[in-house]
């Protein structure tokens, strides 16, 4: 059933998480809840924000996005997309870290809360973004 | 043996909906906690803004998950050995730990409205609402009335202060909560009292030079306080619903003094959002009119655009038609400063728009809002003239109407013969 599947972007002031060892144990277990929801995705973070897709079954996405909202290490959350899909855009990764391409990361980091709030980036936008920088990752 | 009939007391102390405490279980927890040799401890009392929103927006169901999620957001951000309740409708408490200190306590109650303010999703919808978090303040030997209406009197503050925000309590809300109360017993005896007045600021024809008409200003002749002007009384006239019956009585006598004037002048009477609800607004300008015997084309309402948005699932387009019928003519007031979008504007039968008084220094906010005016085909008033810059721009930019301290102050009822005398005088001399 195409119209089951659901995809969330948002955008969210990093509060809480500064190096790459704290950014491994994040990935690790949001690709463990993740893989058990049947939820796939990407994310980029830099010491000011972060930018993440989610998509899957409704009531899941519903469900781990409810988990992130809990988390004390980000703030200011905007959601920039919430639709319906007839398909996943990143099919394979329970949650890719977009980061790992250079182009991706280095485009991202100069990137502030305040400008991404600003320039309104649109959700397609930040998912054609993320798209691409995964695209050019092979998956693990 | 447990008695098969009763219920364990758990059971009786739990809110189905989200699994939280309920009031009765939370008076318990209170009781104990409160208990000779404990010392009170803090008490956050949080209710949820927009709550009632969501619910008419979205659908009981959608309100519902969003009492669930909620709860939840606020569980994860206490700890152990503090009762969350709910304790009805979209009000919550949370009784802290004993030994909690007041900073901790503070810490908690802004997390609770910084997690309660991210956006929810609800079954694919994106919902946002935010919080109010009263806290009360430590007090040795307080009991459990005082702690809760120390926790009330702050969540009434902090929504005071504009919502989204944590108050703790402080002994001036007590005083602030008792000059309120009687405020409001005052106010109520306003009206049957007869201690309202009208007066009235001169509306000038630009181009002419001469006085067209007043807008009726509300004023309260207070026994003690001398005369107040509507900020010191409206917002809590608004609070306790008595707005509408103040309306009525404006419209009635400012129909009823400008049918005595000495000149055909129009009168211009403000009508607050509150008045629309009902749908009775036609009527009492009708039966205003017939009394006093004023031409509809001589009276003009000026509604807000908060008029045309707060006003969910009330037919104001349909009162503002049967007013149209009657000759009334219809102002849009302190236009763009709202949200009205232009396709709004153009659905209701406004004759003019009085372009709020923070653009009359502003050359280019006035050039735009005018245009958006005359692209409506609406006639113009300019609000907040109070220099002659002021005045020279807005005739220059073909303004119609013009209003401010410069062209006249606002001036009681008996004073409008004179003025208008006057300027009859200046004129012909």
């Amino acid at each position: 059933m195409p119209h089951d599947l659901f995809r969330l972007a948002y955008i969210s002031r990093n509060t809480g998480l500064s190096d790459a060892a704290e950014l491994d144990a994040l990935l690790a277990s949001a690709r463990r809840a993740n893989a058990q929801a049947d939820v796939t995705g990407a994310l980029l973070f830099n010491r000011e924000c972060f930018a993440q897709v989610l998509e899957g079954p409704m009531p899941a996405v519903n469900s781990v996005f409810e988990r992130i909202q809990r988390d004390p290490r980000h703030g200011d959350v905007i959601i920039l997309l919430a639709e319906n899909s007839p398909g996943r855009r990143f099919p394979d990764w329970a949650m890719a870290y977009a980061g790992e391409d250079p182009e991706a990361r280095e485009r991202f980091a100069e990137m502030r809360f305040a400008d991404l709030r600003q320039s309104a980036v649109a959700g397609t936008e930040l998912l054609s973004m993320l798209e691409q920088a995964v695209g050019r990752t092979l998956p693990a | 043996m447990t008695d098969p009939l009763r219920p364990p007391a758990a059971v009786t102390t739990v809110d189905h909906l989200t699994g939280l405490t309920d009031r009765r279980g939370f008076m318990d927890a209170l009781a104990a906690a409160l208990a000779p040799p404990h010392e009170a401890p803090p008490l956050l009392l949080l209710d949820l803004d927009r709550f009632k929103a969501v619910n008419d927006v979205h659908g009981h169901p959608v309100g519902d998950a969003l009492l669930v999620t909620a709860a939840g957001r606020i569980r994860s951000a206490v700890r152990r050995g503090d009762v969350v309740a709910r304790l009805g409708g979209d009000e919550f408490a949370v009784l802290l730990g004993a030994g909690t200190t007041d900073a901790e306590a503070m810490r908690i109650a802004d997390r609770l409205v910084d997690l309660l303010g991210r956006p929810f999703l609800l079954e694919g919808r994106v919902v946002q609402i935010g919080s109010s978090v009263g806290l009360s303040s430590a007090a040795p030997g307080i009991d459990a009335a005082a702690l809760i209406k120390q926790a009330d009197l702050a969540l009434y503050a902090a929504k005071a202060r504009g919502r989204g925000r944590a108050a703790r309590f402080e002994a001036s809300m007590q005083d602030a909560a008792e000059a309120r109360m009687t405020l409001e017993m005052e106010l109520r005896a306003a009206l049957p009292l007869g201690q309202f007045v009208l007066h009235y600021q001169p509306l000038m024809d630009l181009k002419a030079r001469q006085t067209v008409g007043f807008e009726a200003l509300l004023r309260w002749q207070h026994p003690g306080r001398g005369l107040l002007a509507p900020g010191a009384f409206l917002p809590v006239a608004e609070e306790v619903n008595l707005m509408p019956a103040i309306g009525a009585w404006v419209l009635r006598q400012g129909c009823r003094e400008a049918a005595a004037w000495t000149a055909p002048l129009k009168v211009s009477i403000n009508v607050a959002p509150s008045q629309l609800v009902d749908g009775t607004l036609p009527a009492i300008v009708a039966a205003a009119l017939a009394e006093s015997g004023l031409p509809g084309p001589r009276l003009e309402i000026e509604v807000t655009e908060n008029a045309l948005i707060d006003a969910g699932g009330v037919d104001v387009h349909g009162q503002f038609q049967r007013l149209a019928e009657m000759g009334v003519m219809l102002a849009l007031d302190d236009f763009g400063t709202g949200f009205a979008s232009l396709a709004q504007l153009g659905r209701y039968p406004f004759q003019r728009v009085k372009i709020d008084r923070s653009f009359v220094a502003d050359p280019r906010m006035m050039q735009a809002a005018m245009g958006v005016g005359r692209a409506l085909g609406l006639k113009t008033t300019a609000e907040g003239i109070e220099e002659a810059t002021h005045l020279a721009a807005v005739t220059g930019e073909g303004c119609e109407i013009g209003q401010g301290y410069l062209i006249g102050r606002p001036m009681a009822a008996a004073a409008i013969s004179p003025f208008l005398h006057a300027e009859e005088q200046h004129d012909a001399a």
